[in-house]
């Protein structure tokens, strides 16, 4: 019986192996980055000024996107933050509220931010962080770059998931596959190539934590068990420092003071004192302070990492490695190290090993000659709504994947004509507490209550992605339900968003060319002009009229935007002012001969 | 038409290995996992070979659903009839008092308590259902699995409960 149908996106039937090159892609909450691997070694790409960390902040100046200025405002910040959040939810956290403000449109249902004048989704706007990515790969490898393993967190909902792969497309990406962020700095550490033993991942990133179990032997990295908060990361820790300055000094909230907030945690990772003038105030903070203002969310942590510990059935751990700028507290190694007494592993820089395993795995994925393999788990349990607001699970969290599962759900009244299939992500008993993916009616075939067999079957695919089917076994009606995580956009809307993004991409490629014939023909008669100035009485009227000519001609035609008509004209205007060069050259060498003996020469 | 236990290569008894399963569980998806298809038509029947896989690892490495499964291959399905059915007055009682008393109990520390005492009486449940397997008493693995699931529960229970108060 076919379960699922795997097909390899623009591929034909046997494929050996892909030449296409495959990227990782860490799209940050900080800061994002892109790499690529060969023969298993991993290297980030580096813009042209050689920065690795892209800083995740979106500006828009001049009709551009602005992507990676720190200092340029306005800018919007921890984009990833707002990843299959809705309006309620953001309104419901300050955190991602005080960031979110300025630009949230308060009248729009779903999630829509304000951004030069237009309402944007989240996936367009972080589309373009992964468009800088793209064209920063392109240039370095001088080809078109398409596929790519993009990495999430491990709580990742489906419907944040769905964004970030949304966001990829836009931006002209095939993502092979999303893998999690945990996962993926193990991978890094290559650990499953040299030991054997359960391994503890500790991801704190900008915007949330997580925490993955993983056992790792034979070349296979198994993930066990995972854990996190979606809503805990460096940026709270940041907060805090600022909520802490804000009452101390007495200050109102500022961007300035934000940026001297984020600095604290880095100073104070190699110092015990960090001091700086704010408003010709001096503004001071000890690492006792910091350490205490900042310990009940390290707290917070230790206690999900040991839930996860718990579900996972307690192994011995070989090793915690640190994922994440974050990491770099001391309170946090510590605090580890104190509570479950084993090594700590951050050899490899804790911005970058989640990108380098991203970009092993695309090697993976693209090449024939794998030697790892990683074996994921579903984060979150999957289910369907019952008759009373319940939650039925059908996939649990933290089994492992490809993972199919059936069950078969009757009526509870006579004659039903529609069943309602509601498939909903968490762990909460509750509808109204889990995340709604999905709702679809089913038809029935007109029955007494209880003789309806709905065999409902959901699906998940090595690469992550859930389908659900559902088949009455009496009539043999069977539908393929389709979970797309296109939360709040309808199929439409999608289309005309990656239409727009692929016409702007040919726009965009279009002006550039047109600025570059544009130059090159103003550079053409500022040079002859030049020259003219030098030499005026070089030519006689005729052929200066020429000239003339060509220069009018030429500068029309930049006003009138035609790069066809521009390049026209240009050659045309070398050709006139070619022999007006020549005659300048010979007189140019004349002039020097002029003084010369022969002997000289 | 391969059982769990063939699938993975272990022997069929209840007491298995886990160190074991693990290793023959990997080893298996080394073998049939998608990602390492060489072309298409082989990935697609290695999908759901590997499905399988994930499956009797699933269902093996668990106390409960191992003995249930077990059960399962005798013939004997525990289903939702039978946990109602088999159960005899008393120990419908013994559960529903259990279950009260986590209900009603409020301080972490006897919660605690409380949880340790289950956990021990699961593992003598556990104890008895190598036994039974091992002789072949079939009824007598009915019999405890169905304790074994309802003590499941309750400490399921207790251990959301318990979580709850420490946040």
């Amino acid at each position: 019986m076919q379960i699922i149908e795997i097909s390899e996106a623009g591929s034909s039937n046997q494929h050996e192996h892909d030449k296409h090159i495959g990227v990782g892609i860490d799209f940050g909450t900080t800061n994002s980055l892109i790499a690529f691997s060969n023969n298993q070694k991993p290297q980030i790409i580096a813009d042209d000024k050689g920065i690795e960390l892209l800083p995740s902040t979106i500006a828009f100046s001049e009709g551009n996107f602005i992507i990676g200025d720190n200092d340029l405002v306005p800018n919007l910040r921890s984009i990833k933050r707002f990843f299959g959040k809705t309006l309620t939810d953001i309104k419901g956290n300050s955190t991602l509220f005080a960031l979110a403000k300025d630009y949230i449109d308060l009248n729009s249902e779903i999630l829509r931010i304000k951004f030069n004048e237009k309402l944007l989704t989240v996936p367009e706007i972080a589309a373009q962080i992964f468009l800088h990515l793209k064209k920063q790969a392109e240039k370095t490898f001088e080809s078109k770059i398409i596929k790519a393993v993009v990495t999430v967190p491990a709580h990742f909902d489906d419907i944040a998931r769905g964004e970030v792969m949304l966001a990829a497309k836009i931006a002209g990406f095939e993502v092979l596959r999303l893998i999690a962020e945990p996962t993926a700095a193990a991978y890094a550490y290559g650990l499953n190539k040299k030991n054997i033993g359960c391994y503890l991942v500790y991801d704190l990133g900008g915007g949330t934590f997580d925490v993955s179990i993983l056992n790792m032997q034979l070349g296979i990295l198994q993930v066990i068990s995972t854990g996190g908060d979606n809503l805990l990361g460096g940026d709270d820790i940041d907060h805090l420092v600022m909520n802490y300055f804000c009452n101390k000094y007495n200050l109102l909230y500022s961007l300035e003071l934000m940026k001297l907030a984020k600095k604290v945690k880095e100073t104070l990772s190699n110092q015990p004192k960090f001091s700086s003038i704010y408003n010709k105030r001096i503004l001071e903070l000890n690492i006792e302070e910091f350490e205490k203002l900042i310990f009940p969310l390290v707290r917070r942590t230790l206690m999900i990492t040991k839930d996860t510990l718990d579900n996972a059935g307690n192994p011995d751990i070989a090793g915690i490695i640190l994922v994440g700028g974050s990491t770099r507290i001391p309170l946090i190694s510590h605090s580890l190290k104190q509570t479950f007494n084993t090594t700590i592993f951050s050899d490899i820089d804790p911005d970058k090993a989640v990108v380098w395993g991203a970009a092993l795995q695309a090697e993976n994925l693209t090449s024939t000659n794998v030697s790892s393999l990683l074996i994921d788990v579903v984060p979150l349990s999957l289910g369907i709504e019952l008759h009373g607001g319940v939650t039925e699970k059908i996939i649990i969290r933290n089994s492992p994947i490809p993972i199919s599962v059936t069950r078969e759900f009757t009526t509870y009244m006579d004659n039903q004509i529609f069943m309602k299939l509601h498939v909903l992500q968490g762990e909460r008993e509750m509808v109204e507490d889990c995340r709604s993916l999905a709702e679809f009616q089913l038809k029935l075939p007109l029955m007494k209550a209880g003789g309806v067999r709905m065999e409902v079957t959901f699906s998940i695919d090595t690469d992550g992605i859930l389908s659900v089917s559902a088949l009455e076994k009496n009539s043999g009606v069977s539908h393929i339900v389709e979970v797309s995580p296109t939360y709040g956009l309808s199929k439409n809307e999608i289309s005309s968003i990656l239409e727009n993004a692929y016409q702007n991409a040919i726009n965009d490629h279009n002006r550039k060319l047109l600025q570059e014939t544009i130059t090159n023909a103003k550079s053409l008669i500022y040079n002859i002009e030049n020259a003219i100035k030098e030499m005026p009485n070089l030519l006689v009227e005729e052929e200066m009229q020429k000239v003339d000519n060509a220069i009018k001609l030429l500068t029309e035609a930049i006003s009138l935007n035609d790069r066809d008509y521009i390049i026209e004209c240009s050659k045309n205007f070398e050709n006139v002012t070619e022999y007006f060069i020549y005659e300048r050259l010979n007189e140019a060498v004349e002039g020097l001969l002029k003084g010369k003996h022969i002997d000289q020469i | 038409m391969k059982n769990y236990f063939e699938l993975l290569s272990i022997e069929m008894r209840y007491d298995i290995d886990l160190q074991m399963l693990n290793t023959q569980y990997l080893a298996m998806q080394s073998k049939y996992h998608p990602d390492w298809a060489k072309t298409n038509e082989e990935k697609q029947s290695n999908l759901s070979i590997s499905i399988d896989i994930n499956k009797a690892y699933s269902v093996l490495k668990c106390d409960l659903s191992r003995s249930k499964y077990l059960l399962f291959l005798h013939n004997i399905v525990l289903d939702e009839l039978i946990l109602k059915q088999d159960i005899s007055r008393e120990s419908l009682d013994y559960i529903w008092e259990e279950l009260e008393l986590v209900e009603y109990t409020k301080e972490l520390v006897d919660l605690e308590h409380i949880l340790n005492d289950k956990i021990l009486k699961k593992n003598k449940l556990l104890e008895s259902l190598i036994f039974a397997f091992q002789s072949n008493n079939m009824q007598n693995a009915l019999d405890i699995t169905i304790k074994l699931q309802y003590i499941q529960n309750l400490l399921n229970k207790l251990q959301l409960k318990i979580k709850n108060l420490k946040i």
